[in-house]
């Protein structure tokens, strides 16, 4: 599955329908369709697929998105564009090696600046690395030398991290938009506070202790 | 040519010191002066970041026809300049192919230095801050009109004059259509930076000359009276020699010299412009001039402003790759040439006077030249505390330097320079200098001048009686 500020794409799974509202819901036709999101990236303003995409999935996603995402097919040697690249609305990072003109197809159908980056000495940025416009998670083993410039580039506060019980491959075990983030089911507390913390989920401001969490925080003494 | 190939042809010729900036940029074949000088300027101010971002970016790698001068010309204009025109459709396919890899570059270099605007990438030197606040001097021709009457003119024509200085700070915040007098050479007018006079009519007609007050002071520290016979060496392109004739009042003599026909043929012009009819020029190079010639016997001022590094020179610090410091090599060999001018110039047998200066701040061709002059000539010459009042002077390398003056554009508002005086030392009656400036100097030396001519014709004249 995944997911982006205006449109989400699922396989048929027993996910109930009711987890999803008010954005697009995209159901995958029939397990000949060999979708992962590790092939494809997309942000708010487009998709990209890779050339093993055959037209009739395209004509499929086509119909089923709004106008405002432009999709692409994409012909490039490393075809697993969600391993290789990951992106938010504003900024890409992608594989040392991409072609030059995968480089700028991104940079035009997703409107981003694109930056060739590693994380953690790992050329599988898309893996190792998920970023929505509030937040970052990256690679455990990332330096703070490196976190710190990934955030300058990134201009979003990053934090290294793991999910699903200390898995390092981040990508693999979450998706996250601006407002919500679905973990995987291994996921400890403590790692869903980071996610939740960094990732600017909770709704959380100082105020609410006196409003909506008054109820739950004061029993009645009387 | 287009613009972009044009200014790839003038980085070229920087590069492989053929001229300089203007100067290329004015013999190439493109109409628009202004704008290619602009672009050239700033490709060249940006150069070091440039470099970086297309070395980052591989573009000379993946685009192998491209040039390394007109990928700098382009790549400036598409990320720090004002985007880019449609100069052609080759270069605009090419940056399309490689914008968001530059882009990124650029921002990642950003990331690296910590800093977010353009301009900050610059090294301290590129600044042009310093080059914008030096007003512009105005030396007015007394060969041809006198100061009240040029004074006169500009007020005509609309600026508003605010009378003679007192201070640099007068100076200093002088602006808008203000203009004034300067407080140490009364034919010397100070309007605020970047007024553009070149078009002006008194300048065409020769009235007036453009040109900066620290290269004014080497003539004035001079003082030749009247009648009196000059060398100018290294003369070209001529203002400090018109400025010789205009103190000289056209009676007397100047031979001037200068190895490159060119320029020489330049400073003709000018001097014709000026109206100066005492100087006689001549292509040669000045260490091949005989002192024992005829000609040159009564030479009893000599103006030496040898050429070089220029690192003091204002609008060299636009244009130099990374700001002006010459090499090494080319320091020592400038001040060799230096050396065996200077103490050429001081064997001339009348010689009096000599000044000594150079449009450069390093001190292997300021003090150290004058110090290895003093050296050969000691007992003979001797530096000549000038203009005490002068707040900037010679970097104290050695006893007596301080009587050496500096100009520098934060400490006098004016270009780098260097000035040194020679005076022979042995008693010689001769006039005093005419110093036109405010300084009690000349008044202290006169009367032991007046001394030493009355011992002198005391002693002559005991033996008679």
């Amino acid at each position: 599955m995944f997911l982006s500020i205006n449109f989400c794409l699922i396989a048929i799974t027993k996910v109930p329908r009711s987890y999803f509202s008010y954005i697009y819901i995209l159901h995958s036709l029939n397990t000949s369709l060999e979708w992962h999101p590790c092939t494809l990236t997309w942000n708010r303003h487009g998709l990209l697929v890779p050339n093993n995409t055959t037209d009739q999935e395209l004509q499929h996603i086509r119909n089923s998105l709004p106008d405002s995402v432009q999709i692409r097919r994409v012909e490039e040697r490393l075809s697993a564009l969600g391993n290789v690249t990951t992106c938010n609305d504003y900024v890409a990072l992608v594989h040392p090696d991409l072609d030059r003109e995968t480089e700028e197809i991104l940079a035009d159908v997703l409107k981003v600046e694109v930056f060739r980056q590693t994380v953690a000495d790992q050329v599988l940025v898309g893996s190792y690395c998920v970023f929505s416009n509030q937040g970052g998670l990256v690679h455990p083993k990332t330096s703070i030398e490196d976190q710190d410039e990934l955030s300058s580039l990134l201009q979003v506060p990053l934090v290294a991290g793991t999910v699903n019980r200390g898995s390092e491959v981040i990508a693999a075990g979450m998706v996250v938009n601006d407002w919500c983030a679905f973990c995987g089911l291994d996921t400890t507390s403590t790692e869903l506070s980071v996610v939740e913390s960094v990732f600017k989920l909770n709704e959380a401001k100082p105020s609410t202790i006196a409003t909506s969490m008054r109820d739950s925080l004061i029993d009645s003494l009387t | 040519m287009g613009l972009y190939a044009a200014a790839a042809a003038v980085l070229a010729g920087a590069e492989g010191r053929q001229g300089s900036l203007k100067g290329l940029v004015y013999s190439s074949s493109f109409q628009n002066v202004k704008q290619l000088y602009a672009l050239v300027c700033e490709t060249q101010r940006y150069s070091a970041v440039l470099d970086a971002v297309i070395a980052n970016a591989g573009l000379l790698r993946a685009e192998k026809k491209l040039r390394p001068h007109l990928a700098k010309v382009l790549v400036y204009e598409l990320l720090l300049g004002k985007g880019f025109r449609g100069g052609g459709g080759r270069w605009k396919a090419l940056l399309g192919r490689h914008q968001a890899r530059l882009k990124a570059e650029l921002a990642r270099l950003k990331v690296h230095r910590g800093v977010s605007r353009n301009e900050d990438l610059l090294e301290e030197r590129s600044r042009p801050g310093q080059a914008y606040q030096v007003p512009r001097f105005v030396r007015v021709n007394t060969l041809k009109t006198c100061p009240e009457d040029a004074i006169d003119y500009f007020k005509r024509q609309g600026f508003s004059y605010q009378g003679r200085a007192s201070s640099l700070e007068d100076l200093r915040t002088l602006k808008g259509q203000h203009f004034l007098l300067d407080p140490l050479l009364s034919e010397l007018l100070v309007f605020p930076a970047q007024t553009d006079l070149h078009d002006h009519p008194l300048y065409r007609a020769g009235h007036l000359i453009l040109q900066d007050k620290a290269s004014c002071l080497p003539a004035m520290l001079l003082s030749p009276p009247p009648g009196s016979h000059v060398i100018d060496a290294c003369a070209a392109p001529g203002n400090k020699t018109s400025y010789i004739a205009a103190l000289l009042k056209n009676q007397g003599k100047i031979f001037a010299f200068d190895q490159d026909a060119k320029r020489l043929a330049a400073m003709a012009t000018l001097l014709a412009r000026a109206g100066v009819s005492c100087c006689e020029l001549a292509e040669k190079d000045f260490l091949t001039v005989s002192p024992s010639d005829q000609r040159y016997s009564q030479v009893q001022y000599i103006l030496l402003d040898p050429s070089c590094s220029g690192s003091g020179m204002l609008s060299r610090q636009l244009e130099e790759h990374g700001g002006g410091t010459p090499s090494k090599e080319r320091l020592q060999a400038l001040a060799g040439f230096q050396q065996r001018a200077l103490c050429h110039a001081l064997t001339f047998p009348s010689l009096q006077r000599l000044v000594y200066s150079t449009c450069s701040l390093c001190q292997e061709e300021n003090e150290d030249v004058v110090q290895v002059a003093l050296q050969q000539n000691s007992g003979v010459f001797r530096l000549a505390p000038v203009l005490p009042t002068w707040p900037h002077r010679g970097l104290s390398t050695f006893p007596g330097s301080e009587h050496c003056l500096r100009a520098s554009p934060e400490t006098t508002l004016t270009g780098g320079f260097f000035i040194a005086v020679f005076e022979r030392a042995e008693v010689v009656p001769g006039p005093a200098p005419q110093d036109k400036a405010v300084a009690p100097e000349p008044l202290s030396k006169a009367p032991k001048r007046k001394r030493r001519r009355k011992a002198a014709a005391g002693a002559s004249v005991e033996p008679s009686t």
